[in-house]
């Protein structure tokens, strides 16, 4: 097996929320499924009950493909959520652990470059916990799907069954999509956290936050301007109104029945989403990448040079 | 015979003190090596400085290598256990060894699992679950299972009971070392390592005190225990070092013949513990 891939395993055995935490969401999610499927849990909408059944029934395979997508898109919303708290704790404790269990020795007593070590805490988080979660979301909405369809099979239509693997597969790709962008756009932010945890002693989380408020409060003090914070702010949401556009193509829908009363306005397929020409042609990308490759090199020279023990 | 270790002028400071002071030393090959200090005297500064760990001035080379630019490939041939280096407790025992296999071109799995096989760890259960002992023995096993050709112990079995301790010096004699391994070893307990060791040196305030191989060492010094009224003769052969045992000067001597010594009474080679008090305690008065 190559130094990489042992490398990225050996993030996988010491961090084990990279796959517990998606399982666990994972878990949840089916139980929901099953226990609506059971009768257990009514959908609401306003103060109306929505008999699923009927109202299953009374949409075209388009329209319940739509429907299909954005409960699936949002489980991967969800899931993508689960994915950056799992990607930043770990970078902030990847560095610090093996410091703070003085482990780092043994680690330092292999055959192995600080820049491979390095690359493999940026690869775990830009690569495993991303790709462990969507697998994770896929099987998930593999196990919904099977259960609503079942269910509606039973119930005497077949059209949940045959709209499901196309919105899977749709909402698949925008998942991966999400992924690629936002891993290329975090970068700068995944170097500052590795940064942290190779440097900081104690307190890796205020030592990550503490600093960025503090040249913010700054610069409005003395300066009376807010450029950095909207930088940081840029940096953490303005990935998606740059990989994302919003299309012409939707679909409304009305349901109707007694008293519940259900008005969407559906993306035919969530893939009409994807643009990702306004991503790669901005500033903000290539100038954060830049900024994560000078934060990676110091993270790789601190923990090269740093002599502490 | 190759040289694997050379030191030039080999210094270190932090702030204003010298933990290292223009050292100079070389490692040939097949050599246990035991370097000896008191604490603080800049043994670990010089174990850290050859481990490409710790910045530093003047010259070293490690199997040819500068141990600061080329760090991750002298460690493909040297390999070290210091007590500060401890295994994380979150790794099983199995992943160990695959982490070894994956990562370390020169392991070998059979080599590890039979030498685990022997030993009381299992091979499901995680560091953290080991006894202090057992962590050592597994850490033992997986530096055996390795062909490297310097093998670094800085202080390998500190607070390891007496059991643990005796096997690891005997597995490591038996089932480790030959011509084409040399060990490199700091230690407190001297008298556990001296009878393995074929070369000696003694280390204080960053400097190479004594650098002698063990033979040498019994060719050179000499103890004698002296009856009170001789002492007087034994002082005028200017010895490194007296003290009083039970009625008796012990003195220790460098670089007398047999002849000048035989009218004081019975000579003997010093063990490496008198020698070293010796050394320290006679360069200090």
């Amino acid at each position: 097996m190559s130094v990489m891939t042992t490398l990225l395993r050996r993030e996988t055995w010491e961090h084990r929320a990279i796959v517990i935490a998606p399982l666990v969401f994972a878990v949840v999610f089916i139980v929901i499924a099953l226990l609506a499927a059971a009768g257990a849990i009514h959908i609401q909408v306003g103060h109306y009950g929505v008999d699923l059944r009927d109202m299953l029934l009374s949409m075209d395979p388009r329209q319940l493909g739509a429907v299909m997508q954005m409960e699936l898109g949002s489980l991967a919303v969800f899931f993508n959520v689960v994915v950056q708290l799992v990607t930043t704790f770990y970078l902030l404790d990847c560095l610090y652990a093996e410091r703070k269990d003085r482990s780092i020795l043994f680690w330092k007593s292999l055959p192995v470059s600080d820049t491979t070590i390095v690359g493999s805490k940026l690869l775990t988080a830009m690569l495993v916990i991303p790709l462990v979660s969507i697998a994770v979301f896929f099987a998930t909405a593999l196990g919904i799907y099977l259960i609503s369809g079942i269910l509606v099979l039973v119930g005497g239509s077949g059209a949940v069954l045959a709209a499901g693997p196309g919105a899977i597969l749709d909402t698949l790709v925008i998942a991966i999509y999400t992924v690629v962008v936002q891993s290329l756009w975090y970068l700068p932010v995944y170097g500052w956290l590795l940064l942290v945890s190779v440097w900081a002693k104690r307190s890796v989380l205020l030592w990550a936050v503490l600093p960025l408020f503090a040249v913010t409060a700054l610069e409005r003090m003395i300066f009376g301007t807010g450029m950095i914070g909207r930088l940081l702010h840029d940096r953490i949401v303005g990935v998606y109104t740059l990989a994302f556009t919003q299309p012409a193509n939707e679909i409304a829908w009305r349901y109707q029945a007694d008293g519940a009363e259900l008005n969407l306005e559906l993306f035919e397929s969530l893939t009409h989403l994807v643009d990702p020409s306004t991503f790669l042609l901005s500033p903000g990308l290539w100038g954060g990448l830049v900024v994560a490759a000078l934060l990676l090199a110091a993270a790789v020279w601190v923990r090269r040079y740093r002599d502490e023990t | 015979m190759t040289t694997l270790v050379r030191a030039k002028n080999l210094s270190k400071r932090f702030g204003n003190v010298t933990a290292l002071d223009a050292v100079n030393l070389e490692i040939p090959e097949g050599r246990i090596v035991g370097l000896i200090g008191p604490n603080g005297a800049g043994k670990t500064t010089a174990l850290k400085a050859l481990l490409g760990l710790t910045s530093f001035s003047g010259e070293l080379e490690v199997l040819g290598m500068d141990p600061r630019r080329e760090r991750h490939r002298v460690m493909q041939d040297v390999c070290f256990i210091a007590d500060v280096a401890v295994l994380p407790r979150w790794l099983k025992v199995r992943q160990a060894l695959q982490l070894a296999e994956g990562l370390h071109p020169r392991f070998s799995m059979s080599r590890a699992e039979k030498l685990l096989a022997a030993s009381e760890v299992r091979l499901d259960s995680r560091v953290g679950q080991l006894s202090k002992g057992m962590v050592t023995q597994l850490h033992l096993a997986l530096v055996m299972a390795i062909e490297a050709k310097l093998l670094v112990l800085d202080e390998p079995t500190i607070g390891l009971d007496i059991i643990y301790r005796k096997d690891f010096y005997t597995t490591l004699l038996n089932d480790y070392f030959d011509e084409g391994r040399t060990i490199l070893v700091t230690t407190h307990q001297v008298e556990e390592i001296e009878h393995i060791l074929t070369d000696v040196m003694f280390i204080n305030h960053g400097r190479i005190v004594l650098n002698e191989t063990m033979e040498r060492i019994g060719e050179r010094f000499a103890q004698v225990a002296v009856a009170p009224e001789k002492a007087a003769a034994a002082r005028e052969l200017q010895p490194v070092y007296e003290q009083d045992v039970f009625g008796r000067k012990i003195f220790l001597f460098q670089d007398r013949t047999p002849q000048q010594l035989a009218a004081l009474g019975e000579s003997r080679v010093p063990g490496i513990a008198d020698l070293f008090v010796a050394k320290i305690k006679g360069a200090a008065a």
